[in-house]
């Protein structure tokens, strides 16, 4: 009965998918980021930042799989049930109780189990990427399998672990692996019958692509890289999909790739009925350092010079700081949320113009930020109550090596070594690009952000086993729990019976907070 | 070692004769040994081994630990790894990191056999047999380097195998044989003309495919992340006169350091890239001893006690510490309460912003001299 109830509200969720960019679910997380937008955001006040200290556990959950962990996805939440994963492992929750209501397990045929982002969820179907390359379709009431679509070949070192975004009747899937020097992509399935709808290439395949005058050849060009690393956003107005886009390869040893190598390290805006591009803007030109641009191109609609504008705001691996009008790719904004040496300024497109010098070299360049980046996949979150973009950040300084100096580099001929590293939370002010303040911890591990109406900011420390609550406006530390691992995900916050949780994943345990009141 | 070659041949084998499906002749994991240089030590099992758990716990608080053992490394190539982690907020103590990079070097070294897969399946990636390889080595060179080129990436006479599909999806011969034997274009004749065509491949034997498809690989596995081939080159570009005016003026090296105390003959101790990494960032070295540098704190509490010594651990709540006694005190931050923190290595985080690339190389090269 529960689930014939589970069911029937979701039909009505579906129904009631937001129209408007900024239309906020309260009684559940449904999307990876909560919502269409990538903020992170909710309008929930019962828990704020006048009453946080009395926030405690109302119940953990350890994955029921050994090894499985960390928990690196955000979960869903539908109808009071929460829908978990890691690499080849779904499990539905009892979002009241942490209760395990079913488990699905892919018996897998390999790739790479580094981590899985999270489920998506349409009706009564729960989609989701295994490291061996298949898009699954399950039944949301008993996780038994519809479906699955290979979107990937194991044998070119791809793998899968982005959470598939739902726009109307496309599942909408990225890839990801950068070993070999193969093409990125990102494509769209049938959600009922799981068939392929269409493939968007990031990197040209063939002479004459758009793009292809910015690689030195074809074939450098189709084996250029570019990953989807990312859930895309999207925009139902505009109906666009914002597509973020990785490293082009060979990344580190670059020498055989002159040029921008459009469209990697890139944001792309994408019309999710047939992926066709309407814009793009590269945050990385010829990235030389592993830095991609796949980080939550988060919208929102607000006042800039005067103007309501329809915005798209980057908190780039590279450093830097992008606000784009999302209707057309324009910069608005540009600037450095950390200090950065690599870039010359930005250009006249706001693009950052590499300094030639900071590329890798044999005999060792210092460089900041390092590999890992100024911030990574950890999502970042937007507040439309204070307008300041939160994003988990690192100052981090390493020495850039070429290993392979021929001709005709493939693959990883370099890589950064060493390093110092100073993480941080940066609340960046978005009219301006300045950071308005910033919070340091001792220790390093980037989390992922979540805001509240309640001026919370909710996060990892650093410390390695705190889950912590910050002052949204100030950045003052109000609240923590020890959680016992480095908080591996982004946080989520729903309501139900008229009780806000506030869940986080921290290694192999999910952690549910409630008020105690 | 010869045993684990012939094992993996004949098995492999089996597949290359019967054209089975992909993967079936994936090769056992090798016995893993100690470190090469070793013979005759006792084995090491990644799984049982009692240094595993300190490994699977540091690593794992990020990434899952069959991650990172899929590509074999050397020590050093090891020891690179685990202090890149440590720039990047690795947490453990200096001896936990010596036993991790111990039991790494150990269990998953370049003497230890063959790669302990990921949660390996049917269509992961095949293995390597160092000595197949290197038997595919000739052959190569007699049937294949003119046109695809040394490494194997291709020349203007023939296609860059290393991102050719057939290789790629090959398991141990199994559809590079049945390629060659059949499909491979006709190869032209040295001095008669690109017209001119000479045999296929019909005649290679299974074993030829096989030492062939391992040949390959290798070669794929060439461009992986980490490969053993990928090293650092010469760091060796500085001028050592520039270096000592950098390290007794502007680096202001002077204050902590002496190139006849310290620093005395530690370009002999150290080779150019340690020293290069040493240098910009010590924190990433394990110390142990009693003379090793440690970040302290001298805390002072609401109620006016004054605690001092090595740091243990630290947020935004609470500090710990070990005390003078080698107690150790956990003391919950209030307002009142006063947190000094002391980082011996705070002069070169500093440096880090101000130093450029060719004080760096400058500097490697006085340290060098400094035999």
């Amino acid at each position: 009965m529960i689930r014939a109830a589970l069911v029937l509200s979701l039909l009505v969720w579906t129904l009631q998918a937001p129209s408007k960019v900024d239309s906020v679910p309260t009684d559940g997380w449904p999307t990876y980021n909560g919502d269409f937008t990538g903020r992170r955001f909710s309008p929930l006040t019962r828990v704020n930042d006048r009453n946080v200290k009395a926030l405690g556990l109302g119940w953990s959950y350890r994955l029921s799989a050994p090894n499985a962990g960390p928990i690196k996805g955000t979960p869903l939440v539908v109808n009071g049930v929460v829908y978990l994963t890691a690499p080849d492992h779904v499990w539905a929750l009892d979002a009241r109780t942490g209760r395990e209501l079913w488990h699905f397990e892919n018996k897998s045929k390999g790739g790479i189990h580094i981590g899985n982002r999270g489920v998506g969820i349409r009706g009564d179907s729960v989609f989701v990427a295994t490291p061996d390359c298949h898009l699954v379709s399950l039944n949301i009431k008993d996780g038994t399998e519809r479906w699955r679509k290979t979107i990937c070949d194991l044998d070119l070192y791809y793998y899968a672990s982005a959470a598939p975004i739902i726009v109307g009747n496309h599942v909408i899937a990225g890839v990801s692996g950068d070993d070999l020097d193969v093409p990125g992509y990102v494509q769209s399935h049938d959600a009922d019958t799981g068939e392929m709808q269409w493939r968007w290439y990031v990197v040209p395949q063939k002479k004459g692509d758009p793009g292809f005058d910015t690689w030195p050849n074809e074939d450098m060009a189709k084996h250029g890289g570019g990953m989807t690393w990312q859930p895309p956003t999207y925009d139902p107005e505009l109906n666009l999909i914002y597509v973020t886009t990785g490293n082009p390869q060979p990344v580190i040893a670059f020498k055989n790739r002159p040029g921008a190598n459009l469209f990697t390290a890139s944001i792309v805006a994408l019309n999710p009925d047939d992926g066709t591009m309407k814009w793009y803007f590269q945050s990385s030109p010829n990235d030389t350092h592993d830095w991609d641009a796949t980080q939550t191109p988060v919208l929102f609609d607000a006042e800039f010079n005067g103007q309501p504008r329809q915005l798209l705001a980057q908190a780039s691996r590279n450093g830097k700081f992008f606000v784009l009008d999302r209707r057309d790719g324009a910069a608005l904004v540009t600037s450095d949320y950390v200090v950065t040496n690599w870039a010359l300024g930005f250009d006249k497109k706001g693009e950052p113009i590499p300094n030639p010098a900071k590329n890798p070299m044999v005999d060792g360049v210092l460089v900041t930020p390092n590999q890992g980046g100024a911030t990574n996949w950890p999502p970042p979150s937007f507040s439309p109550k204070t307008g300041l973009f939160y994003v988990s950040a690192a100052q981090a300084y390493s020495v850039w090596y070429i290993y392979d100096a021929g001709d005709n580099p493939q693959g990883w001929g370099g890589t950064d070594r060493g390093g110092w590293s100073q993480n941080m939370v940066q609340a960046v002010d978005y009219k301006t690009g300045k950071v308005r303040w910033s919070h340091k911890w001792e220790g390093g591990g980037l989390s992922g952000l979540l805001s509240t109406a309640g001026n919370l900011l909710f996060t990892g420390d650093g410390s390695g086993t705190n889950f912590v609550a910050l002052n949204a406006t100030t950045g003052d530390p109000l609240w923590h729990a020890g959680v016992r691992s480095n908080v591996s995900n982004g946080p989520i916050t729903y309501t139900l019976d008229g009780q806000q949780y506030v869940m986080v994943g921290a290694g192999d345990t999910l952690w549910a907070f409630v008020m105690n009141e | 070692m010869r045993f684990v070659f012939i094992g993996i041949i004949a098995l492999t084998l089996g597949v290359a004769v019967s054209g089975q499906g992909r993967g079936r002749g994936a090769a056992p994991p090798g016995q893993p040994r100690g470190p090469a240089g070793q013979r005759g030590s006792p084995p090491v099992n990644p799984q049982t081994d009692p240094r595993a758990p300190t490994a699977r716990r540091l690593c794992g608080v990020c990434h899952p630990f069959e991650t990172i053992v899929a590509i074999r490394r050397t020590k050093a190539q090891w020891e690179a790894t685990v202090e890149n982690m440590i720039g990047r907020g690795a947490r453990g103590t200096n001896a936990e990191f010596t036993t991790v990079i111990d039991f790494l070097s150990e269990a998953y070294g370049l003497g230890g056999g063959a790669p302990v897969r990921m949660a390996a399946g049917p269509d992961d990636k095949p293995l390597v047999d160092p000595r197949a390889s290197e038997m595919g080595t000739p052959l190569y060179g007699t049937e294949c380097l003119a046109c695809h080129g040394k490494d194997a990436r291709g020349t203007p006479a023939g296609p860059n195998l290393v991102r050719s599909l057939n290789v790629l999806h090959d398991r141990y011969g199994n559809t590079l044989g049945p390629y060659l034997r059949t499909s491979h274009p006709p190869v032209p004749v040295a001095g008669r003309g690109a017209a001119a065509t000479g045999p296929k491949f019909e005649a290679l034997t299974n074993t030829q495919v096989l030492l062939l498809a391992h040949f390959l690989r290798d070669r794929v596995n060439d461009t992986l992340r980490g490969a053993p081939m990928f090293k650092p080159g010469n760091v060796l570009t500085g001028d050592p006169k520039a270096g000592a005016a950098y390290f007794n003026g502007e680096g202001a090296c002077t204050q902590c350091h002496s190139p006849t105390a310290d620093l005395a003959g530690v370009g002999a101790r150290l080779d150019p890239v340690a020293l290069q990494q040493r240098f910009l960032f010590p924190q990433t070295a394990r110390r142990t001893g009693p003379g090793a540098k440690v970040v302290t704190v001298t805390v002072t509490t609401e109620s006016g006690e004054t605690l001092s010594g090595p740091l243990e651990r630290m947020d935004d709540f609470t500090v710990s510490l070990r005390d003078a006694a080698g107690n150790y005190r956990s003391v919950r931050r209030t307002a009142g309460t006063h947190v000094v923190k002391n980082d011996p290595f705070a002069a070169h985080v500093e440096l880090l912003s101000r130093i450029t690339d060719k004080n760096i190389h400058d500097v490697v090269a006085y340290l060098e001299s400094l035999k």
